[in-house]
């Protein structure tokens, strides 16, 4: 997929000073923003939707009744039916759960695994860096859909292992963040104080450290989340995602991509699903991004 | 300057390792043994298999199949089709171009739209135009890649009837593909031409030319701007070699007969050899196109000290 | 290294009929629903080129009309032919492809009856075992070479030596050689009599083909094909277009063909468009003058001024599950019936070629042989409950449905998997090329699939269910010898009973649930005229023209 957050875009940090500081705005400041106003009510919604939505929805996203294939939005069928005269609302509530199953799985492989290492490459250099950086190179030089597209040939087709792929294809994006980050903090004056009195490197890290750059984390975070919803879609689209007859959103437009003529609810349904939630978290993470870009917060 | 430029030319080659490395691992990944999936279908004895595995070396330890390999893939040999029968390299050789004319016009496309975008939204930082216009590009990110296209299909090649829906033959075939990978990717270039721009704007110089009495358009296009390209050329560049890959499911959708379309091809076939051999020259381009970037970058701009 | 068309040499062994599986929307049998085109019905040996009174193809046009000579053809397929080597290739697009390059010794009319073609007539010995043919005069390949009774012995005799490992060697039976009498006669010999052998001749794999370009080409025979057709290849880029021209020498000897001369169109160009949309996209802009029609766009398309469908019901292909009964936990006889009775297969059909002919016997409704009767009796009817008591004590059932990756069967396979679910039968999709989805049936690693095929002949039950399993590993002891019988019984009346009785024991044995066959479904533009299906099911282009728009 083309859309691209690459770390290199996301210079912040850096100028923040001071142990533990805390920011007590930043909620705030994102909403003092019309598009972090917007993008965290979509997120929001979305939230709930996932969470209450399948209880509240009467009809069953997988019962199937041919007689009522392609029926256009209705009082019956608010958003229609699809080929199979599956109820699209249902469908598009369950698959909520699953579109935002995919941003944090997704996210949570970059972070867990890409977070460490971007520590330890940036905290203690030398040859651990030139180790971690190598491969974060490596990586890197797969575009980021050829990677995610090359791990799911391998692994073979399914919602589990497009995750997998989706996830390890942010793992370097974080490292690298983590790493830059972590060398910009290093040297700063109360890690250093820290470490002439004596505190050892997890305390340093965990108590002085992380704390300074989760700022960049967060914001990366929140970008890689819609762009891992983009590209689970695009592996959908290949026939490489989520299998039927999962109401992955993904797959549901490429089911509906045939009635684009005849039952056009059947693809614009979750083509704006997807295109929503996407763009909630892209306006969120922009939000973000300009807030705590100090570079960009100076008038 | 020239140090940097030869450092990142340096470790060029052990990242161009690392991903032939990589390449040749995900073998290893695919389940089922290689030789066996070779004869997928077909009845052969143990002895015939032996004999194949001896053949192709593959009995041999690990560090040294990976070397022929390389050896291999450094003189054009990227083995051959299970489908077609042909040397990947060439069937490869036959579909990039396809590619690169898309990637490029995607880029100009995403290059036009963004920048302007960009320049706009930054002339009217903070009012009606701006929030519209970084939403509309925002909208345009958000959006599924083959839905957009699809879309962009049904309107104004079906309805309308101006342009054609599928191929290559002319450059009038390109203006959909394009526009589908332009919209997508022009986001970011805006968002990024609008940032340094306004930080550009801030700039002793150009306060001093603002008060010299130039007018707003002219501080942007004549001053800020060339101060500001670089950072824009820096996300073109990213984007690019993105676009190699990312136009996969574009090339689908429009019937463009680059690699990505023979990509998808391949993996329904299971065709590992093509898989692997594209694998290896997308993204040892993309590689290659980034440090070009990345040395273009160090050599305009001598602020640049990467750690 | 061998490559996937090695497997294939040996595996898909199995003839134009699994060829002609799985790749969505071919179909074969005759014409569109105008065709008029005469002289096919009498079975006349000799006829050459028929009357100028007869009306040209279909398409609508009239006999007044002008044909326009001239124009570039713009047709499509949904993905790329694998060799166009006619003993190489394999796919059912390839078969179309051959029938453009390659002409064969006879050809099959409306009624199955064989009709002289390359060869003006023949004699078929006492024991049925041998066919001497005599060939027409002054033919010549597109590079030149004569065709006569040595490039027919070198056709066949390349085909059946094992050096070749033709995956359509099997198409010809038990040949065991030929032999040039003179310079227009050769005389083939089977070991015993081979009952489909016209049907046979007549597809497009059994074309002709010239010896100097294959001793000159080898291995590039297959990108560099040269026959006797009426069109030649001109340009093939991989992925994205064949180009062929007319063959300005070709001489037409088929009755089912107007046109007694080279091909009225300068050049055909088959564009492969895989993706359903943009095939359809492309027919309402005009940037295709035919294409196989999305289903889901029939109604549009007949609603569409501009745009015509060619369409035949009671078609030779059928649309079927079949069992891996060798392992669990299809060996069940008793979970085998509850699929049959679980499946609704009026709901699998709207839902995925939505255009199609309910059947309960196993063979297409259209295919010679098709036996109604047995269908009622011994087939299956939906009824779930009987399908849960069938599977009492044996729930849940967990099974993979393997099918191929067309968007219809992809359909089908979601129906299917929601019905079978109902009764307790947990079903896992897995969708592939068709190549590689005819490799797993082949090889038996899958549970049970939904399969299609093509063909008007019931020999397609052999090829499928005879053990030892070209297609699938099933074997059945009982019905080797009356699948044998439907292979080598000439009379129709006797070779009818083995075919019935077949039909019957594969649904006794639950070995297949019949669906359905679809129909055929060709959209072109209106322009398009003289446009008309074989009898085999090729697409004909001789006949075609372009009218103005």
């Amino acid at each position: 997929m083309s859309d691209v957050v690459s770390a290199d875009q996301i210079r912040l940090g850096q100028g923040t000073p001071g142990p533990k500081r805390r920011r007590p705005g930043l909620l705030r400041q994102v909403l003092g923003k019309g598009s972090g106003r917007i993008g965290m009510t979509i997120v929001v919604i979305l939230v709930l939707v996932a969470a209450v939505g399948p209880a509240i929805v009467p009809a069953d996203p997988y019962q199937m009744a041919v007689g009522e294939r392609l029926r256009p939005p209705s009082s019956a069928h608010w958003f229609g039916t699809d080929e199979f005269g599956r109820d699209i609302l249902a469908r598009i509530v369950h698959g909520s759960r699953i579109t935002l199953f995919i941003g944090l799985i997704s996210v949570a492989i970059g972070l867990a695994v890409g977070t460490p290492l971007g520590l330890l490459a940036g905290y203690f250099g030398r040859r651990v860096d030139l180790v971690i950086s190598v491969v974060t190179d490596i990586m890197l030089a797969f575009p980021n859909f050829l990677l995610a597209l090359a791990i799911v040939s391998a692994l073979g087709p399914s919602l589990r292992n497009a995750m997998i792929a989706v996830g390890i294809r942010t793992v370097p994006l974080f490292t690298r963040l983590v790493r830059a980050s972590t060398i910009a903090v290093r040297e700063r004056e109360f890690v250093t104080a820290a470490r002439a009195a004596g505190a050892r490197n997890v305390r340093i890290l965990s108590r002085h450290i992380a704390p300074n750059i989760v700022a960049p984390i967060i914001v990366l975070a929140s970008l890689e989340f819609p762009a891992a919803v983009l590209v689970a879609a695009g592996l959908s689209f290949l026939g490489l995602g989520a299998q039927p007859p999962s109401p992955e959103w993904g797959s549901m437009l490429v089911g509906g991509r045939l009635y684009l003529r005849s039952a056009p609810w059947a693809i614009n349904v979750p083509g704006i699903a997807i295109m929503i939630t996407v763009l909630g978290f892209n306006l969120l993470g922009n939000a973000l991004r300009d807030t705590l870009d100090p570079r960009l917060r100076q008038k | 300057m020239v140090r940097y430029a030869v450092r990142r030319l340096v470790l060029l080659i052990p990242t161009l390792l690392g991903v032939s490395i990589a390449v040749f691992l995900l073998r290893g990944l695919i389940p089922g043994d290689p030789v066996e999936l070779m004869f997928f279908g077909q009845s052969v004895d143990q002895e015939t298999i032996e004999i194949v595995r001896r053949d192709l070396g593959l009995d041999r330890p690990l560090p040294e199949q990976y070397l022929k390999f390389l050896l291999r893939a450094l003189q054009g040999d990227l083995g051959t089709s299970i489908q077609s029968g042909l040397p990947v390299t060439q069937e490869i050789l036959n579909r990039y171009p396809a590619t690169l004319y898309l990637a490029i016009s995607g880029t100009l496309v995403a290059i036009v739209l963004g920048v302007s975008a960009g320049v706009v939204a930054a002339i009217f930082r903070d009012r009606l135009w701006d929030t519209l216009i970084m939403a509309a590009t925002t909208v345009g990110q958000s959006m599924p890649s083959f839905w957009l296209g699809l879309l962009l299909i049904s309107l104004v090649s079906v309805r309308w009837g101006i342009l054609p829906v599928m191929g290559s033959d002319s450059p009038r075939h390109l203006i959909l593909p394009a526009l589908t990978i332009g919209l997508i990717t022009s986001a970011l270039i805006a968002r990024m031409t609008r940032s340094t721009l306004l930080e550009v704007l801030n700039e002793d110089y150009v306060r001093t030319a603002r008060a010299k009495g130039l007018r707003e358009m002219r501080v942007v296009l004549g001053h800020a701007m060339r101060n500001a390209a670089l950072p824009v050329v820096t996300i073109v560049g990213l984007q690019f070699g993105n676009l190699l890959a990312g136009a996969f499911i574009v090339e689908v959708v429009f019937s463009w007969p680059g690699v990505g379309e023979m990509a998808v091809t391949a993996i329904n076939q299971r065709d590992y050899p093509v898989i692997q051999g594209i694998l290896l020259v997308v993204s040892s381009s993309y590689v290659i196109v980034n440090t070009a970037i990345d040395v273009l970058y160090g050599v305009l701009d001598p602020r640049v000290a990467y750690d | 290294m061998a490559t996937r068309r090695d497997f294939l040499k040996v595996a898909a062994g199995t003839t134009a009929t699994m060829l002609l599986v799985a790749c969505g929307g071919g179909d074969t049998d005759s014409a569109a629903p105008t065709t008029g085109t005469g002289s096919t019905g009498d079975s006349g040996v000799g006829q050459s080129t028929p009357a100028g009174e007869s009306t040209p193809g279909a398409g609508g046009s009239t006999s007044e009309t002008e044909i326009r000579t001239g124009g570039r053809l713009l047709d499509s397929l949904l993905s790329e032919p694998d060799s166009l080597d006619p003993h190489k290739g394999t796919l059912l697009v390839t078969t179309y492809v051959l029938n453009l390059l390659y002409d064969r010794l006879v050809y099959v009319d409306q009624d199955r009856q064989p009709q002289p073609w390359l060869a003006e007539s023949w004699n078929v010995s006492d024991d049925g075992t041998r066919i001497t043919f005599t060939l027409r005069e002054g033919v010549v390949f597109h590079d030149g070479t004569p065709l006569n009774a040595e490039a027919v012995k070198f056709t066949f005799d390349r085909l059946i030596d094992p050096a070749t490992a033709s995956p359509n060697a099997n198409q010809i039976g038990p040949l065991e050689g030929t032999e040039v009498i003179d310079e227009k006669t050769v005389e083939l010999t089977w070991s015993e009599p081979y009952a489909p052998v016209f049907m046979m001749l007549a597809g497009s794999q059994m074309g002709i083909i010239s010896p100097t370009a294959v001793e000159k080409l080898g291995d590039q025979f297959g990108r560099n094909p040269v026959g006797s057709g009426p069109f030649k290849l001109k340009r093939w880029d991989a992925g994205k277009e064949l180009l062929f021209e007319r063959n300005p020498d070709y001489k037409n000897f088929r009755g089912d063909v107007q046109n007694p001369g080279a091909p009225y169109i300068d050049e055909l160009s088959i564009r492969l468009v895989p993706e359903e949309g943009t095939r359809m996209a492309a027919l309402e802009s005009g940037e295709l003058h035919l294409a196989w029609a999305p289903v889901q766009d029939v109604e549009n398309i007949r609603a569409n001024p501009d745009l015509q469908i060619f369409a035949r019901e009671k078609g030779t292909s059928w649309e079927y599950i079949e069992f891996n009964t060798t392992k669990p936990p299809f060996d069940d006889l008793a979970v085998r019936q509850a699929v049959g009775y679980a499946l609704n297969p009026e709901e699998i059909l709207i839902a995925s070629y939505i255009y199609g002919d309910l059947i309960k016997a196993p063979l297409p409704i259209g295919t010679a042989g098709y036996d109604a009767e047995v269908g009622e009796q011994y087939g299956f009817t939906p009824d779930p409950e009987k399908a849960k008591s069938l599977l009492q004590g044996k729930t849940p059932v967990n099974a993979v449905l393997t099918t191929w990756n067309a968007p219809q069967a992809v359909r089908a396979a979601q129906v299917i998997q929601a019905q079978l679910q109902a009764v307790g039968i947990n079903v896992e999709l897995e969708t592939m090329d068709a190549g590689t989805f005819l490799a797993k049936l082949r090889e038996s690693d899958f549970h049970f699939a939904f399969n299609r095929t093509t063909w008007p002949d019931p020999i397609i039950l052999s090829q499928t269910f005879k053990s030892p399993g070209r297609d699938n590993q099933y074997s059945n002891p009982e019905l080797d010898p009356v699948l044998e019988e439907i292979e080598s019984t000439v009379d129709p009346k006797a070779r009818q009973e083995a075919v019935s009785k077949a039909q019957r024991m594969l649904l006794e044995d639950a070995a297949v649930v019949p669906l359905f066959s679809d129909h055929f479904m060709m959209a072109g533009s209106k322009a398009v005229q003289g446009f008309f299906f074989s009898a085999l099911g090729y697409p004909m282009y001789q006949d075609v023209w372009i009218a103005e728009s």
